[in-house]
């Protein structure tokens, strides 16, 4: 089960986003999607991820001395260049779904982007990707579960 | 590993909130205890509900309106969670074996399970992350592999002498 290939149960079609996209509309993809992380393309590369908690956080710099009304716009005009964390860690289609789990343990992370040898986001593989896995491993499972998007 | 009961796995201590939490109460606790999910009980401790991030969240991001942001923010501050609080949640007995547990979050397309006794008291919660982490660790022996890689030493180079006899 753990040998089994990232490439056979990550997700091929992911959502992404541009460092030009701003905090609101990113917040809003999340949400409409219900999804857990936006992968951050520039040039066809991988450069951040952000997830939720990095928008929650989000703050504008100078944050002091500002109007709710000076706030308010700031924060609306921040972009994903500014809020993501870059250079995440991601995993390589060709490597098991257990050093993958491995690694989103060891990192403390629920999603891996899934790279090739040219830092182009080929997937996304996460924490329910691999428990759907399990699962369907463990009732024998002819069919493939449907995958996280819409888990609540 | 899938036979082993959900009360081996399950966290005891669950952060819950009432129907009359307000949503930025709850999705404070959320945030500071760093969960997804709030069961919701009533005063004698029976699970009435539940509430997630996913749920909040699509209240917050609404689309605009003709309201101002202080009249949203004002409407938003005072709505509670019994109003939009999943009623009726799928639940789980502490006796149920995890393989159960997983199955039944994945037919309900839901990654939380409140535990609950005969009547229908919140006793705990088992979540996704629960068996994921303990199939990795247990079954997959995450940890060795970790160990593994922190002992491991560059191999020596190998010389080969080829003599002509």
């Amino acid at each position: 089960m753990k040998n089994e290939l990232v490439r056979e149960w990550m997700t091929a079609d992911v959502i992404t986003v541009t460092p030009d996209i701003t905090l609101p509309e990113a917040d809003r993809l999340i949400v409409d999607n219900m999804i857990r992380r936006l992968p951050v393309i520039k040039n066809g590369k991988l450069v951040g991820i952000c997830t939720y908690g990095d928008i929650r956080e989000a703050r504008p710099s100078p944050a002091t001395s500002l109007s709710i009304w000076e706030l308010n716009y700031l924060l609306s005009q921040l972009t994903m260049g500014e809020i993501m964390t870059a250079n995440p860690v991601t995993i390589s289609p060709e490597v098991t779904i257990g050093e993958a789990a491995r690694l989103m343990l060891k990192n403390q992370i629920s999603g891996l982007p899934v790279v090739d040898n040219h830092h182009h986001l080929v997937g996304i593989i996460t924490e329910s990707d691999i428990f759907r896995l399990v699962v369907q491993q463990w009732e024998n499972m002819e069919e493939s579960p449907e995958p996280y998007v819409r888990y609540r | 590993m899938r036979e082993a009961l959900v009360k081996d796995w399950m966290t005891y201590g669950v952060i819950t909130v009432t129907p009359e939490t307000t949503l930025p109460t709850a999705h404070r606790m959320m945030t500071e205890n760093e969960v997804r999910r709030l069961p919701v009980t009533d005063e004698s401790g029976k699970l009435v509900g539940i509430v997630t991030l996913s749920d909040i969240r699509s209240v917050e991001t609404s689309p605009s309106t003709s309201l101002s942001m202080w009249e949203l923010n004002y409407l938003l501050s005072r709505m509670t969670v019994g109003e939009i609080m999943a009623r009726d949640p799928v639940t789980i007995t502490a006796s149920a074996s995890i393989g159960k547990a997983a199955l039944t979050m994945l037919e309900h397309k839901i990654s939380g399970l409140p535990v609950v006794d005969d009547e229908g008291l919140l006793t705990g919660i088992i979540t996704e992350s629960d068996i994921f982490s303990m199939v990795v660790l247990h079954e997959w022996k995450a940890h060795e592999l970790d160990e593994a890689e922190e002992e491991h030493e560059p191999l020596p180079g190998v010389t080969i002498e080829v003599t002509n006899e």
